[in-house]
């Protein structure tokens, strides 16, 4: 039992925990977030040819399940929008080095997979942009972008930019990795999904002048339509086939015990019909959740300490893979029964990558240079197609 | 960033900013150092946003508590606890409850903060050592010897009649 003053103390701690919290906290924090990133932005903007002004990360990739409101349901019945990009504009990127190589570890003997690359990575600590491989040359570069997210050839990144204010609103683009050009279309944002075979891009909105919606843009063009549909705080993915898009659902009323668990997974076609639901209490965050042979999907929480693998038609939970570190993040399958995996010790701690299979056995690990290590955002691909000057950059 | 995130920022904090102000009290004892933690914290969250899944609440939490330990490490942060007022240390004689509290809320604020850390986690928030070392990042017993050490400091600037115990969870 505590003693007498062992309850002293506690109540002193209580005490002090009391203070009334100050008004304007989140006004607060988003100046000061903001103010950092103009001094990152001012460093980056020098060395950029075209003027691509202040970028910001202006989509919600997975926010907090939704409290504030009624659960998504499908398109308004709201006239659709034209929407259309602009002629192509240089950007130049700064030379990044990174710190060391990926160091891989296999763990279980006769384990092989194809090589892989980090192509993109964004959201670091001390980072003022995104940072893209090109693959030709063997440089990183620098980009004053928010995010970079790479096609599924890899040639081309959906970025973004801009505050979202009147002066400077949000701008999703795509930048061409090899002309070093970025064509921009005003008003969506969102980090963007690309289509299984790279033709079509699934962006959101969430403001102005647009409202709340959603575009499926033809990648070669930058043309689509605009079609009014209430998203939360999820952003929808494609799934395997590109005939419909998933987006993650909050209970439509959120138990106060539990806030954060998550309703399930809810299907609609591309004119933002609702089509079927799957239960789930985690999230599905992008395409490459989705297994290569399209059955399965890998659902999880950040910082949560498993993977859920689903079945798409069902909902029924096939494998729960129980992990030791922290889930930062799923980087794809490798093939039908294992996945990469960014895992971190502790929610502040750098991370690394992880080969697990399906009953949970870590197959591989991979060391990240630092840069890597802490980025917010991480992407790989198979190093296919590298030039002479990339090839070290496999791992 | 976008309205949406700034929507959902905002309301995040305005349901929670008590519960988390009232750690960064906890942790600094002071409301404008508390303020500055809290703030420090949240923008970082603001940035990482749109990464924050599923939890924000337990990332700003934790963020709380490594920000707390890593910035007193800094130089600036050691000089400000060096120049910062000395606490009186209570007397026995006229140590009544008031006093008490009052003494122990001066001695907790000349802790290291990893030792006031260890003891808002299990003050506070109730937690058990095990979820204070996953909570910080080390080892259970490492977290049993820093209440061992944060409580018996805390008998030497509050001498009796504090007799404070360790109490296993």
């Amino acid at each position: 039992m505590p003693s007498e003053l062992d309850a002293d103390l506690r109540e002193v701690i209580r005490h002090l925990a009391q203070e009334p919290a100050p008004a304007g906290l989140a006004e607060a924090a988003m100046r000061r977030a903001r103010c950092q990133r103009r001094v990152w932005t001012a460093v980056g903007a020098a060395a950029a040819v075209a003027v691509v002004g202040v970028a910001t990360p202006a989509v919600v990739r997975s926010a907090l399940p939704s409290s504030d409101g009624p659960p998504l349901a499908q398109a308004e019945d709201l006239p659709s929008v034209p929407v259309e990009g602009s002629p192509p504009v240089a950007v130049a990127g700064t030379p990044v080095h990174l710190a060391g190589a990926p160091s891989v570890k296999v763990r279980e003997p006769g384990w092989t997979r194809p090589q892989l690359v980090v192509v993109a990575y964004s959201g670091g600590p001390d980072l003022a942009g995104a940072v893209v491989l090109d693959p030709e040359t063997g440089e990183y570069l620098q980009y004053p972008f928010w995010s970079a997210v790479p096609s599924p050839d890899g040639t081309q990144m959906i970025v973004r930019a801009g505050l979202g204010t009147a002066d400077d609103p949000a701008r999703t683009g795509v930048l061409d990795v090899r002309t070093r050009t970025v064509r921009w279309i005003d008003g969506l944002t969102g980090q963007g999904s690309w289509s299984p075979d790279g033709q079509e891009i699934l962006l959101v909105s969430r403001d102005q002048p647009y409202g709340t919606g959603f575009a499926i843009v033809d990648a070669a063009t930058l043309t689509g339509t605009h079609v009014p549909f209430p998203f939360g705080g999820f952003d929808p993915v494609w799934t395997p086939d590109g005939d419909q898009f998933a987006l993650t659902v909050a209970p439509d009323v959120v138990n106060p015990a539990d806030p954060h668990r998550l309703k399930g997974v809810n299907f609609y076609d591309r004119t933002g019909q609702f089509v079927r639901a799957i239960p789930a209490d985690v999230a599905v965050h992008a395409p490459s959740d989705f297994s290569p042979d399209g059955t399965s999907v890998a659902l999880y929480n950040m910082f949560h300490k498993e993977v859920k693998i689903v079945d798409v038609a069902t909902g029924d939970v096939r494998h729960v893979i129980v992990l030791t570190d922290h889930v930062f993040d799923s980087l794809g399958w490798i093939d039908d029964s294992h996945l990469l995996l960014r895992l971190s010790p502790g929610r502040l701690e750098p991370t690394y990558l992880a080969v697990v299979d399906l009953a949970g056995t870590v197959v591989e690990t991979v060391t990240l240079p630092d840069q890597l290590s802490t980025a917010g955002l991480l992407w790989v691909r198979p190093a296919e197609g590298l030039g002479d000057q990339a090839a070290h950059l496999a791992f | 960033m976008g309205t949406d995130t700034d929507r959902d920022f905002a309301a995040f904090v305005a349901a929670r900013s008590q519960k988390l102000f009232g750690i960064a009290m906890a942790l600094t004892g002071h409301r404008h150092q508390a303020e500055d933690l809290l703030q420090t914290v949240l923008a970082r969250a603001y940035r990482r946003w749109s990464r924050i899944r599923g939890e924000p609440e337990a990332y700003v939490r934790r963020a709380l508590y490594h920000e707390q330990v890593s910035r007193w490490r800094s130089a600036m942060h050691r000089l400000e606890l060096l120049t910062d007022r000395t606490p009186q240390v209570a007397r026995a004689a006229d140590t009544d409850r008031v006093d008490l509290g009052l003494a122990l809320r001066a001695a907790l604020r000349r802790l290291a903060p990893k030792h006031r850390a260890v003891l808002v986690l299990r003050y506070l928030e109730g937690l058990s050592d095990e979820e204070i070392a996953e909570m910080l990042g080390c080892r259970p017993g490492t977290v049993r010897s820093q209440v061992t050490r944060a409580l018996q400091r805390l008998r030497q600037m509050c001498p009796d009649p504090i007799d404070l115990s360790v109490v296993r969870r």
